[in-house]
């Protein structure tokens, strides 16, 4: 599969595309960041296996959230905008249902909805394989193992297909909950033996690198090391619930916490000799993408540190039920269209 | 287990239901619940709220009575209050508990009266099911959050709602002869402090202090209850320990003891003792301390003579917009279940001397004072004084404003305390404003939101012709490979 | 050199050893088969060349094994990976990444290969393989045996010294495995490389292999020796070796080019001109000839109402047409086997027939219901549908629930005494109360096969029955298909085994891109292929000699005597 951009530059969309859906409910800026990644799988043109699981999942997403809606909006009974009025004595949705909380139901599942495009379009935009070989070396495992069990999904779909056929013909219909027994299980059981029998050709071809495992004064240092990064990022953090008026105290605890296990985890890597087989380019336009989309998610951290107020939509009294718009915010949002902009359609070839 | 909460939950929903609240339910389907609520910086706001429904939540007593309240819907679980008339975290900008350390908050605690006290809500303002004659309380102050927090003061239900066909009668004049007979059986030390007038600046003199008990002599292993009001106090000591300015605690001594209540100022110090007997089994308790009691009779006159009831303030604020014309009390008078003895005695004493001239807004609005009031730091003791402004130089009693207020000249008199009020809160914008609503923000659709929705409707086609330019291109490209 | 020294290895949790007091050398450079039953240990031993076993699966080992100068049970599969290179049967579940190229370089980069050294043997082993032209391709779009020949390249990128695979050709259709074992002779014979392979399909690669290493059953002593030995020894073998073993052949032909030569001296005593000398034989081959074979016409003049009426198919998925405009009627009573490649459209006929999916264009009936229309319970009631795959079917946990679970599906009422019976026709009943997923894979074949006949329905469609089964088992599965036959039913059988065909089957059906290319008797069909003929007919190309049967039938026919045969070879 050809590549489009460097998954680096794709990373660093991936965090300019993925602040505004985590930290606003604004449906504006949320419709227009759904617009834009929209607008970037156009222009990736290209129909991978994946994109299709995908798209379930995305469809999975918006049943999700259309069936939160009325659960939002028929539980919280606050609000001056009366749509219409149940009787007061019904249990739980009894009162007013109000216009607020179906604003308020509507905006909360769209920042799920939008996360979940963003994640399916980088999926589609970038190999996994190759965004793999780029992990470092302490989480290389961890990260083969995520890529498989990514594509693992694909194949369950399948598996599901074969499975429900089989039992269609046996006369099996499913009229409940407790009709999908025949189906999830055979399900299980088969993805359960396809993963042993990945694990055994793994294991067979020496998946796991050759770890120097050096001698044990270098194992226990490292291991010591982190175990006290890790307590000094514990104290730090709950230092910070607790005891919020010392910054100084807290900020050097976070600080050593995350220099040793940052070096306890360089040390790790350095022992599991790895090579890499392909060479990657950085060609202009991936620098544009990077520089770009590097440029957005600061300026949107940095709104979201500084300017919360900008970000937050609640549509209860006594604030409005309107939304504001930013159009600097906007414009960030904008630039996650870029890659639409500097994709040539012979790049999204098969 | 789950069916055992459940039946607790009924009983003491049945046990709040049917409480100590007399009140004054349904005449003609009228519905009545009382607010009380404690600021940031001590003040107190108190509502009456008529209601037709039979129940309302607390979250609707709170909003109908006219303030403006933060609520945090996001939990999915019901409401939490973060916020009363800009006191508070100002939701979602700040998290709606902004003043914790752990479980240990600086936060809206909401309580219940009932069984002739405050009980911590266990449910929130969104579920529970305020209904005629119940008297809830917001109290801000720190806690343990979902356990304890700062216990709102204790002002009778009677006190804030009068059932409407009471027809208060208060007359100015009290017979002095009543107030001799109806001494209370403490010290005399008390009756001598009430005597004394407090002069006007607060830290000019030392702190007042009344402390009594109902019963001065107990058996043994028997229980009294020990009250006390104190003005100017910044630290109040009940045998040493920390308390209240003004509070009542229950003591069971085992043998006789005597309880000194401390409160001092910067400029001294209050000290006041109170002997409690205990009797051995068989004694008979001496009638003396009963027989100082004023007989019915006389309390009747008394309450003839004074205005016991409660302010008549219900009628006028059913409506929240009359949020201004607020009964604010500073102080809280003395609990509604207690026998009018040790009322009486305070109540004559004090309502003689209150001029006409006062203005009752000072005794009601300590608002242009306020900010010589040191607001109460976080997390500080539980000996928060209550300030108040005493009413104005040169005389006016450090009475409990309800009375005071009421004995200011009959119902007419009262309702000049009323205009007085509105247009002192109207001309006095010195106010602090959180007595009066939040100023709301402007809900509806205003012009200039309209900037930004076209910027959003710009790049919207913008994007859209994007979209179709890509397309357009990449079609192209296939109709040329192919 | 490959020295195994006593070695006993138990499972865990099993009470007898999967190998025991198990000694023997492999030389280098040779070619060793490994056959015997499912179940008797082979999985085992190849496992312990790499030390997977014990390492993989745990359990109790007692021996030496030597592996080139290594020892498997302390280096581990890891310090193995780089000697000994490992294929797996089931071409799915091999993969970790999704592009050729990178599946190739997967194991270089685990060993921390220099990159100039990853991409020169990444190039070696794209043309060792001759899958260069899959390089940029997805794995999960290519074919069975293009999957499987990936998979040894992987393996061999790391430059291994001994190649072990296991059933690598079991799932693959006949072309699949024809270049698979074409790939691996090629690695024997010309880079040198031990290879050792456990094979169920003998006859594809026995007259390559040097050796043959023969496990009889679970624990027992194993057999090591020359293909002709060994293949006079076994139990199950190859029709062409069984034959030649029933008519005591000497040398024991291993290939067809061998029989020939023994076949050729049969024909005079059968008094049968062999069809290259183009004479017209008696009656029934003149009959045979006649015969026309036309592509796509029925076979014979049918006056009874066909059971299966399928009338100008057309059915498309995926942007792709998989069905152009099948035409077929099958007759109550046949039995049909459905032949062609992957993806030649068998099982989305199978599908459409029994009414999973629909026509786009063109009309199927059955039993005289029309797919379209008739709803899925009523046209269940009539036909039965064994999948490919068993496990997608078995989920209860015992063989008797899944009975009753289709009884229930099709509301029937539970009649225990009816299953039972139906266990006994298909030699289950022994395992009634099993967990049906822990059978083997006949046995799991077999009990599909009764969940399916429980509800009696009048066709059967089986789709690739024979995956996986050894001679045996497949025997079982002909014998009782035949069974059912008599009892009236009509089966239609996708399957790439010809010699299950030649077997069972009355009629042909050819399907390549869609359509049907041919359609006749299976005598006349697999005689006139190149590569649907069986063993026996392609010694014989004749019509009359499918199995081994006809010929010994013909022979006893003849009334010539063993006797005379017997003198007649030992005079030559």
């Amino acid at each position: 599969m050809r590549d489009t951009f460097h998954p680096v530059a794709w990373l660093a969309w991936l965090a300019a595309a993925a602040l505004p859906a985590l930290s606003t409910r604004n449906p504006l800026y949320l419709s227009l960041l759904m617009l834009a990644v929209g607008v970037t799988y156009v222009a990736l043109g290209r129909r991978s296996p994946l994109a299709k699981s995908w798209g379930a999942f995305v469809r999975f997403g918006a049943l999700l959230w259309l069936l939160t809606i009325p659960f939002v909006a028929l539980t919280a009974h606050y609000g001056t905008i009366v749509l219409f009025q149940l009787p007061a004595n019904w249990p739980v949705i009894g009162g007013p249902i109000t216009g607020e909380a179906l604003l308020f139901g509507l905006a909360s599942g769209l920042s799920l909805i939008s996360l979940l495009l963003v994640f399916a379009v980088f999926n589609v935009a970038v190999d996994q394989a190759r965004l793999l070989r780029m992990t470092p070396g302490f989480v290389y495992q961890a990260g083969v193992v995520t890529a498989i069990a990514v594509a693992f999904v694909p194949q369950m779909i399948i598996s599901w297909q074969t499975i429900s056929e089989a039992q269609q013909v046996r006369g099996h219909r499913v009229r409940g909950p407790r009709d999908l027994l025949p189906l999830i299980m055979p399900l299980l059981v088969m993805a359960l033996e396809r993963a042993i029998q990945l694990a055994e050709s793994m294991e067979a071809r020496g998946f796991g690198g050759q770890v120097i495992t050096g001698n044990s004064t270098a194992r226990a240092r490292g291991q010591l090391v982190m175990l006290l990064g890790l307590g000094a990022l514990a104290a730090g953090l709950a230092g910070a619930g607790f005891w919020p008026d010392r910054p100084v105290l807290l900020g050097a605890l976070l600080g050593a916490g995350a220099a040793a296990l940052i070096w306890s985890f360089w040390d790790q890597g350095r022992r599991v000799s790895r090579s890499r087989y392909h060479r990657w380019l950085w060609g202009r336009l991936d620098r544009v993408l990077l520089v770009v989309s590097m440029g957005a998610a600061i300026g949107w951290l940095a709104v979201w540190l500084g300017q919360g107020e900008w970000l937050f939509y609640y549509p209860y009294p006594p604030y409005s039920p309107w939304p504001a718009f930013q159009p600097f915010l906007g414009l960030l949002i904008l630039l996650v269209a870029l890659p639409a902009l500097l994709l040539r359609p012979e790049m999204t070839e098969m | 287990m789950s069916r055992r909460i459940a039946l607790l939950n009924l009983l003491l929903l049945l046990a709040l239901v049917t409480g100590p609240s007399p009140s004054n339910a349904g005449a003609g389907g009228v519905n009545q619940a009382a607010l009380i609520v404690r600021h940031v910086d001590g003040s107190i706001q108190t509502r009456c709220l008529t209601f037709t429904e039979p129940s309302i939540t607390g979250e609707e007593l709170l909003r109908r009575s006219g303030l403006t309240v933060i609520v945090n819907y996001s939990s999915g679980l019901g409401g939490a209050v973060c916020s009363i008339n800009g006191d508070g975290c100002q939701y979602p900008v700040q998290d709606c508990f902004c003043h914790c350390q752990g479980i240990q908050c600086e936060y809206w605690a909401y309580y219940h009266w009932a069984q002739g006290g405050w009980q911590y809500s266990s449910v929130g303002a969104t579920g529970y099911q305020v209904s005629d004659g119940m008297l809830e309380g917001w109290s801000w102050g720190p806690g343990d959050y979902g356990t304890s927090g700062t216990m709102p003061p204790q002002i009778g239900f009677s006190d804030i709602c009068i059932s409407p066909t009471a027809t208060p009668t208060p007359t100015a004049t009290a017979s002095p002869t009543a107030t001799a007979t109806a001494t209370p059986t403490a010290t005399p030390t008390v009756s001598s402090h009430v005597s004394s007038q407090p002069t006007a600046g607060r830290a000019d003199a030392p702190p007042q202090v009344t402390f009594e008990a109902m019963a001065e002599t107990v058996a043994a292993g028997a229980c009294t209850v020990l009250k006390w009001v104190s003005w100017d106090a910044e630290r109040i000591t009940l045998d040493g320990e920390p308390v209240m300015a003004q509070d009542r605690h229950e003591v069971c001594p085992s043998s006789t003891h005597t309880y000194a209540l401390a409160a001092a100022n910067t400029s001294g110090q209050t000290v006041r003792e109170l002997t409690i007997q205990v009797a051995v089994a068989g004694q008979v308790v001496p009638t003396e301390a009963l027989g100082n009691l004023p007989t019915p009779a006389e309390i009747q006159q008394v309450s003839a003579s004074t205005e016991v009831a409660p302010l008549p303030t219900i009628e006028t604020f059913e409506s929240p917009l009359d949020a201004s014309a607020s009964a604010i009390v500073p102080l809280s008078a003395q609990p509604q279940s207690e026998a009018p003895r040790p009322r009486a005695e305070a109540l004559t004493e004090n309502v003689a001397p209150l001029p006409a001239t006062v203005t009752p807004m000072a005794l009601v609005t300590p608002g242009p004072d306020e900010a010589s009031w040191a607001p109460p730091t976080p997390f500080a003791t539980p000996t928060v004084s209550l300030r108040r402004r005493p009413a104005g130089a040169g005389g006016p009693s450090p009475t409990p404003i309800l009375i005071a207020l009421a004995s200011s000249g009959g119902r007419t008199g009262f309702q000049d305390v009323i205009s007085s009020s509105t247009s002192g809160l109207g001309a006095g914008q010195s106010a602090p404003s959180r007595f009066d609503a939040v100023t709301p923000l402007n809900r509806d659709f205003s012009l200039s939101l309209m900037p930004g929705y076209a910027s959003y409707l710009l790049m919207i086609a913008l994007l859209l012709g994007g979209g179709a330019w890509v397309l357009r291109r990449r079609n192209i490209h296939r109709a040329q490979r192919s | 050199m490959i020295h195994l020294d006593r070695v006993t290895y138990t499972y865990p949790d099993q009470a007898k050893p999967a190998l025991a007091d198990f000694s023997l050398d492999i030389h280098p450079g040779e070619f060793v088969l490994v056959v015997g039953p499912s179940g008797s240990g082979k999985s085992t031993f190849l496992r312990s060349l790499n030390g997977l076993v014990p390492h993989f699966y745990g359990g109790q080992w007692a021996g030496q094994v030597d592996v080139f100068g290594r020892d498997p049970i302390t280096q581990g599969p890891r310090g193995m990976a780089h000697l000994v290179g490992f294929v797996f049967q089931d071409p799915e579940a091999q993969f970790v990444v999704d592009t050729v190229e990178d599946e190739l370089a997967f194991s270089m980069e685990n060993f921390a290969l220099p990159q100039a050294t990853m991409r020169k043997r990444v190039e070696e082993v794209l043309d060792q393989m001759t899958i260069a032209h899959l390089r940029d391709r997805r794995i999960s779009t290519l074919s069975g045996g293009e999957k499987q020949r990936v998979a040894i390249a992987a393996v061999l990128a790391l430059q291994p010294e001994v190649l072990v695979l296991d059933e690598p050709t079991s799932q693959l259709d006949p072309q699949a495995a024809e270049e698979v074992l074409i790939a691996l002779r090629h690695m024997n014979e010309d880079l040198g490389l031990t290879v050792i392979l456990s094979e169920h399909r003998l006859e594809r690669v026995v007259q390559y292999v040097d050796r043959v290493l023969y496990l009889p059953s679970l624990g027992a002593a194993p057999v090591l020796d020359e293909p002709r030995a060994v293949m006079s020894q076994l139990p199950l073998v190859p029709p062409l070796i069984r034959l030649g073993r029933s008519l005591n052949w000497s040398p024991l032909p291993l290939t067809i080019k061998q029989g020939r030569v023994h076949a050729r001296q049969l024909a005079g005593l059968l008094a049968v001109k062999s069809v290259e000398a183009g004479g017209s034989g008696d009656g029934l081959g003149a009959d045979s000839r006649r015969a026309t074979i036309s592509p796509a016409a029925p076979a014979g003049g049918e006056s009874s109402p066909s059971v299966i009426d399928v009338h100008d198919l057309h059915y498309a998925y995926d942007g792709r047409a998989a069905l152009r405009g099948i035409n077929m009627q099958v007759q109550p009573g046949e039995f049909l086997a459905l032949m062609g490649r992957n993806g030649s459209g068998k099982s989305t006929l199978l599908k459409q027939i029994v009414g999973l999916i629909k026509p786009d264009e063109g009309k199927v009936a059955v039993a005289g219901l029309d797919t379209r229309k008739a709803a899925l319970e009523e046209i269940i009631r009539e036909v039965g549908y064994v999948p490919q795959h068993p496990g997608a079917l078995l989920f209860q946990e015992t063989l008797q629930g899944e009975l009753e679970f289709t009884r229930r599906g099709h509301a029937m009422p539970l009649d225990a005494a009816a299953d039972q019976a139906l266990l006994e026709r298909l030699n289950l009943s022994h395992l009634a109360q099993r967990d049906p997923r822990d059978l083997s894979g006949g046995e799991q074949q077999r009990a599909a096969l009764a969940a399916i006949l429980v509800a009696n329905p009048q066709i059967i469609l089986l789709d690739e029955p024979t995956r996986g089964l050894d001679y045996d088992q497949k025997a079982a599965l002909a014998g009782m298909l035949l069974g059912l036959r008599r009892q009236g039913a009509t089966i239609l059988m996708a399957t790439h085994d010809v010699e299950l065909a030649a077997a069972c089957a009355d009629r042909v059906v050819l399907l390549a891109e869609g359509q049907v290319v041919v359609d006749g008797p299976a005598r006349i069909v697999m005689s006139d292929s190149q590569v649907f003929a069986s063993q026996i007919n392609k010694l014989f190309r004749d019509p009359r000699f499918l199995v081994v049967e006809d010929v010994l039938r013909e022979l006893a026919a003849a009334g010539v005597e063993e006797a005379a045969l017997l003198e007649e070879r030992g005079g030559k």
